[in-house]
Formats: structure tokens, C-alpha cells, sequence
């Protein structure tokens, strides 16, 4: 009878510890809707919040009649919103991608750029830039399509040459991707120089940016972002466990190398997409989990999803300043990243600094 | 329960494990001594299957550990390492539902199962009232007694404990080993526990294994084992043996300076330092 109970009572400690990770992560979603609410609303074009709700409904079918210059229609539906998708989607696939690799090297310094897909995606997409393929395909640019080859490229470079018989040292494969890196980096700087007339699309494209978004670019990278939420976020408990140590890990049961191959091919290929439709957002995947893990805690099975939100959110706000700011100009987003993101972290770094997290 | 065969295994170039038999029965507390670099961490990993033998066998349970798979490795034997990692953040029940991974699919979540064999394990080693601690509030006794419930989490058959308490002060040295070794005498686990203090794994230990160059050396009791001519032969030490006052167990002390104030080593002179008056150190 006592059994029972304790039983039951257990059941419930469990349904419990469940529901507390979830708990955030509905916060967080509502933020994100609330940003991109917020992002539609706010531009260059002053269209009246009510018709920018219609115009939205109208596009999805409902029996609305557009009342509204076909020109705004053309704003909300073709220039805001995919840009605010496609904010969203880079920034929960950076911040969800960097939260992994953080717990797959379990180092702080790890983002989703260390293995190589940064500087192999800026190679590739500098290649097509300078070359004159870059206008053969008149709007359809063939520019993410050489960025997601070279970002794939240098990263299964980075891993081969890291690899040792079935195991891949971790210090080894970090080192293998800052000298892939290095390669891809001089040869950029090169055909820079080289191609002194194309600097300043190359350089834009570099510093990364929505201001090309477009509903292409947004079908591009979703089934990237989503397969890899999809096969990542379930691995939540298997990566607190490689929190110990690999060799704790494996006594623990876990198939450390097959685990880590999984998560980071497929981190691996959904950052190579967003940087592909957006170019090299900087910040974002460093620094997003570390303000999620001083919030709310280093448990992966929180910390991945509310990465994600918290990336979307974040990296909407920033494009929306970097739209809204100078106008009629805009400002790369990765600088308005660094120029938000950099104090608010390191406020929060100094606030916890009495915990023990980073001792 | 645990069965090691004729057992070689190491690195490519050079074998650290050469034949290595010992036998481990359920509820018995081994103690796993040796020099250093004998290969007694070589030893835990060739049974957790974190290397691959060469040759020979390891019998868990009565299945050879290469035919488990690493789940089935970890529902049979359980590693408490020297410094055991706690990474911040995470409380300690949070800390010990780890020890349920090779119970949990790899996609699932923990369930009432699960929560119900970490609260015994908990209670088992005096921690379930830190439960909702965070771990790096913890005292280094502490924390070896939630590591301690994490391998008990794991259900074992077998668990090795790998220099458990050296960096632990001497009361939970003690205590740790105490807990081990009634714990695995009352839940009926084959305890094998590398350490290098002499003294304590003759207190604590039904049988004392000895290691040496690879090869267990000598296996017996405490009194068979500890004797001053073997342990001179394998630390190069010359050492007293004394017999402990009320358990009766060997107490094995080092042979202190003689007299003239230099030490003995194994027949060797070794040189003695001596400060001169004007502090100047010489040697002879």
C-alpha cells in the first residue's frame, strides 16, 4: 500500500520535472511572436497597424477585400515578412547549432563557425561573386548554393582530417577547423585583393545580412533548421551526460562517437544553411546559449530550445535596428549583433559572476 | 561476478595489461594496489570496455564484455573515478538521474522507475537530503557520495572504484570507503577499488590484489598480502608492518630516517641533504 503511494508520488515528481522544462520555453515562444509581431509593424513604409493584419490574412485566403495600395501588399508580404522569417530561422539555427557544439566540445569558445563552415561558405559564395557566373541567373543568385558547398566542404574536410581510426579527438578536430579556417580565410583575402572592383559585395555579403531575404531563401534553409531542431533537441539528457567527461560518458552507456557524429554532421549542415541564405552573422552562436545558460540554467534539455527562441527573437530585434536606425541606409547586422549583444552579455556575466558556472 | 582471464590489452605500441587474472565474487571488496603506471586505471578501463582487450577475457556477470553492447556494459558495471567530474548548474538528484542512462532510451526521459532507484541509491549513501543541492555547493565528501549514488543509480553487478578518496582528507577517506564497502557487501556487488594507500585497503578490503609491471602479483587477505619483504620488493621501500590495535588488520608504515638522519632505500644508499651553518645545502 505504502509502495503505492510512493509510487504514485514519484510519478508525479516526474510529470513535474517534465513540465518545469517546458515552462520557459512557452515564454519564449511568445516573445518570439511578439518580435516578429513587432518587426512586421515597424519600416521604412508607414503602413497603418490594422493593415498590415489584413493584408497578412488576406495573403493566407482569407475573404478579405484589399483595400491598400498594391504596393504595401508587396511590402508585408514580399519584403518584411520572409526577412523576418528568415531573421528568425538563422537566429534559432545559430543559437540552437552553438549550443550544441558548446556541449559536444564542452567548451564555452565553441560557436557554430569552429569547424571551418563560416570561412568555407565565405570562400564559396567569394568565388561565385568575383566570377561572372554571379549574374547568369539573373534573380534566381546561385551565391548560397557555392556558400552551402564550400561550408560543407571545409567542415568534412575539418573532420576527416581530424579523424584518428574510429575516434575524433576533440582538440584535434578544434584545431583541424581553425587551420581549414585559415586556408579558406587567406584565400578570400586574396581574390579580394585580386578582384579589387567586387570588394564591396564580397565584403557585404561577408558581414552578413536579411537585406537579400526572400521567401527562396526562407523554403532554402527551413527544412535545414527544422530537420536539425528535430533530430538535435531530442539529444537534450544524452548531452548532459557528455557534460562528465567522454570516458564517464561511455561507462554511462552512451555511443559517445556515434553521438557525436550525428549531432555535429547535422548542426553542421543546418548552420552551413543559414550562413548560405544570409552570410556570416557573427555573435549570435557564441554568445545566445551563454545568455540562455545564465538564465535558466545549464540543463540541455532547456537550454536548446530556449537557445532557439532566444536566438529568433534576438536576431530579429537586431536586424529590425539594423533596418530602422539610419535610414535610408542599413547597418550589417552582425555589427548591430556585437554592439547589442556584447554589453548585454557581459552585464549578465558580471551579475552571476559569483556563480559557478564559468569557475 | 567479476572474471578477469589471462587479460593483455593497452596501447598499440606498448601493452600495459600482460595476463592479468583476477577473480572478484559478489559481495566481496577487493582492493587493486601498485605502483604507478602497474596499470590499474588500465585495468578499470579494459573492464568498462573504454579500451578493447587484446587478448583474453573479462567476464561481467557471466558475459564477456565484448559481447555487450555499451548499455549492457553500463547495467553491469559502474565507475566511481578519481576526480570524479559534477559539472555546475545541475542538482545533485539531477546529478545522480544520471546514473539511469543505460536504462533511459536514447530519446526518452526519465520515469517513475528511474526516480525510484535514484531515491534508493540516494538513501543508500546518506545524500537524498542534498537532493535539490546544487553540486558545486557541495563538500568534496559530499559530492564523492553523490558520485557514489550515480554508479549505485546504474544498478551494477560490479563496481570499480578508482582511487576514490585521494584527494578526500582522512575522516572521508574513511567514511567513503566504509560506505563502499558495506554497500557492496550488503547489496551483494563484486567491489573492486584502486588505491595506494596500503593501510586503508587493508582495513577496508576482504582481499588485496597486487599489481605489478602489468600482472597481478600476488592475491590474498590482507595478512597474506601486506608483508614487508613483498612491498619492499615492489616500492623499492623499505617498510614495518605492525599489526592494528583493535581490528587486527596489517598497518604497513614507511621505515622512517635511521638514526643518523638518512634514509633507507632498498639497500641503496641514498644521498642525504644536510643544511650547513651559513644555510648552504649539501649533498653528500
Amino acid at each position: 500500500m505504502l509502495g503505492v503511494l510512493r509510487r504514485r508520488r514519484l510519478a508525479a515528481e516526474a510529470v513535474k520535472l517534465r513540465a518545469a522544462e517546458l515552462r520557459p520555453l512557452a515564454l519564449g515562444l511568445a516573445v518570439v511572436a511578439l518580435t516578429a509581431g513587432f518587426a512586421l509593424l515597424w519600416g521604412a513604409a508607414d503602413i497603418p497597424p490594422q493593415t498590415v493584419g489584413r493584408i497578412l490574412l488576406q495573403r493566407i485566403g482569407l475573404p478579405i477585400e484589399a483595400d491598400w495600395p498594391s504596393s504595401w501588399g508587396a511590402i508585408v508580404w514580399e519584403v518584411r515578412l520572409p526577412r523576418v522569417l528568415l531573421a528568425g530561422l538563422v537566429g534559432a539555427t545559430l543559437a540552437y547549432t552553438g549550443a550544441t557544439y558548446q556541449g559536444v566540445f564542452r567548451n564555452p569558445l565553441a560557436e557554430p563557425y569552429l569547424l571551418g563552415v563560416a570561412a568555407g561558405a565565405g570562400l564559396g559564395a567569394t568565388i561565385v561573386i568575383i566570377s561572372p557566373l554571379a549574374y547568369s541567373f539573373g534573380p534566381l543568385s546561385p551565391v548560397p548554393a557555392a556558400a552551402f558547398v564550400g561550408a560543407i566542404t571545409a567542415v568534412a574536410a575539418t573532420y576527416l582530417l581530424a579523424r584518428d581510426g574510429a575516434v575524433v579527438p576533440i582538440t584535434t578536430l578544434i584545431l583541424a577547423g581553425v587551420a581549414i579556417g585559415s586556408i579558406a580565410t587567406a584565400a578570400i583575402s586574396y581574390l579580394m585583393l585580386a578582384n579589387s572592383d567586387r570588394a564591396l559585395p564580397l565584403l557585404s555579403w561577408l558581414l552578413g545580412g536579411f537585406n537579400t531575404a526572400s521567401w527562396p531563401r526562407v523554403w532554402l534553409l527551413l527544412p535545414y533548421a527544422a530537420i536539425g531542431a528535430l533530430v538535435i533537441l531530442p539529444f537534450g539528457r544524452t548531452l548532459n551526460v557528455l557534460q562528465l567527461n567522454e570516458e564517464q560518458a561511455r561507462q554511462l552507456g552512451v555511443n559517445v562517437e556515434a553521438v557525436k557524429l550525428t549531432l555535429l554532421v547535422v548542426a553542421s549542415l543546418a548552420t552551413a544553411a543559414a550562413v548560405a541564405v544570409s552570410g556570416i552573422i557573427g555573435f549570435v552562436g557564441l554568445v545566445v546559449p551563454h545568455v540562455t545558460r545564465l538564465l535558466w540554467g545549464p540543463d540541455h534539455r532547456r537550454l536548446l530550445p530556449l537557445s532557439a527562441v532566444l536566438g529568433a527573437s534576438f536576431l530579429i530585434l537586431a536586424d529590425l535596428l539594423a533596418r530602422t536606425v539610419a535610414p535610408p541606409h542599413e547597418i550589417p547586422v552582425g555589427i548591430i549583433t556585437a554592439l547589442v549583444g556584447a554589453p548585454f552579455f557581459l552585464y549578465l556575466l558580471r551579475r552571476q559572476r559569483r556563480s559557478t558556472l564559468y569557475a | 561476478m567479476l572474471r578477469v582471464r589471462d587479460l593483455w590489452a593497452g596501447y598499440p605500441e606498448r601493452a600495459v595489461l600482460r595476463g592479468v587474472d583476477l577473480t572478484v565474487e559478489a559481495g566481496e571488496v577487493v582492493a587493486l594496489i601498485g605502483p604507478n603506471g602497474c596499470g590499474k586505471t588500465t585495468l578499470m578501463r579494459a573492464v568498462t570496455g573504454v579500451i578493447r582487450p587484446e587478448r583474453g577475457e573479462v567476464g561481467l556477470a557471466g558475459e564477456d564484455v565484448r559481447s555487450l553492447s555499451t548499455r549492457e556494459r553500463a547495467r553491469r558495471v559502474a565507475v566511481v573515478p578519481q576526480a570524479a567530474p559534477l559539472p555546475a548548474g545541475f542538482s545533485a538528484l539531477e546529478q545522480v538521474l544520471l546514473g539511469r542512462t543505460p536504462y533511459i532510451g536514447l530519446l526518452a526521459s526519465e520515469g517513475s522507475d528511474d526516480l525510484a532507484a535514484t531515491r534508493r541509491a540516494m538513501l543508500a549513501t546518506d545524500c537524498w537530503s542534498l537532493a535539490e543541492r546544487p553540486v558545486e555547493e557541495l563538500s568534496g565528501g559530499e559530492r564523492q557520495r553523490v558520485v557514489l549514488a550515480r554508479a549505485l543509480a546504474q544498478e551494477p553487478r560490479v563496481l570499480l572504484l578508482d582511487e576514490p578518496t585521494s584527494h578526500l582528507d582522512l575522516g572521508h577517506q574513511v567514511r567513503t570507503l566504509q560506505l563502499a564497502a558495506d554497500l557492496g557487501r550488503r547489496l551483494g556487488l563484486a567491489v573492486l577499488a584502486a588505491m595506494h594507500d596500503l593501510t586503508l585497503a587493508s582495513l577496508f578490503a576482504d582481499r588485496i590484489a597486487f599489481m605489478e609491471e602489468g600482472r597481478i602479483g600476488l592475491v590474498g587477505t590482507p595478512e597474506e598480502v601486506l608483508r614487508p619483504e613483498v612491498i619492499e620488493r615492489v616500492y623499492g621501500l623499505p617498510v614495518t608492518v605492525l599489526r592494528h590495535p583493535t581490528s587486527g588488520r596489517p598497518v604497513v608504515l614507511p621505515a622512517g630516517p635511521t638514526v643518523d638522519g638518512r634514509a633507507r632505500t632498498n639497500g641503496r644508499r641514498r644521498p642525504a641533504a644536510r643544511t650547513t651553518p651559513d644555510g648552504r645545502v649539501e649533498v653528500e
